[in-house]
């Protein structure tokens, strides 16, 4: 599944492992993320949504 | 918990575990062939390596449950590649064993046989996906 979770990230001038702090989750999750090798859970998504102030749907294409 | 915490709380308790494992095991071993041990004391001290074993497979449970879902996907599937290859080992080997006069193999092999390949998998999935080690 594709996402804009980089592009949303860069644009905060955050770093990978600052992102996986604010989302309690390891650098590598979100490196897995970004790079379209693991789609997260709801709960998670629900987390990166809130985190973006954006809708789940503007973040992830299905 | 960060996943280096539950890292390294996994291997303070996986690596003493695993050397009580295998020092009790020889240990065993060795007093079987060297003492005149009392029939009953065999079954007594198996329960040395088995505690050990318990403790293993906790540290692998509790450190699935301490880091985040990508890792833990990660560690099930090495877990259920692990699952399979004693599966395979089993069912083939017993067939040999029926149909084949295979000599017989030692059930004991079975749990190192599951820590081998459940770390192949760990190790080979890790480097493909991009998770921790």
């Amino acid at each position: 599944m594709r996402n804009r979770i980089k592009e949303l990230r860069r644009d905060r001038q955050w770093s990978q492992a600052v992102l996986a702090e604010k989302l309690d989750v390891s650098r590598q999750t979100v490196n897995a993320i970004e790079g379209g090798r693991y789609d997260p859970s709801l709960p998670l998504a629900f987390k990166l949504a809130r985190l973006f102030g954006r809708r789940i749907e503007d973040i992830f294409d299905g | 918990m960060t996943v280096e915490r539950a890292t390294r709380r996994y291997f303070v308790l996986l690596v003493p575990a695993m050397l009580v494992f295998m020092s009790s095991t020889l240990g065993i071993v060795w007093a079987e062939d060297n003492l005149a041990l009392p029939a009953a004391a065999p079954y007594a001290l198996t329960v040395i390596p088995i505690a050990a074993l318990l403790s293993t497979y906790w540290a692998l449970w509790r450190f699935i449950t301490e880091i985040d879902e990508f890792l833990r996907m990660i560690q099930i599937k090495s877990i259920i590649i692990g699952l399979i290859a004693v599966m395979m080992v089993i069912t083939g080997w017993g067939l040999l064993e029926i149909y084949a006069d295979a000599p017989a193999l030692g059930i004991f092999w079975l749990n190192p046989l599951f820590w081998v390949a459940y770390a192949i998998a760990a190790l080979i999935i890790t480097k493909r996906d991009g998770g921790v080690w």
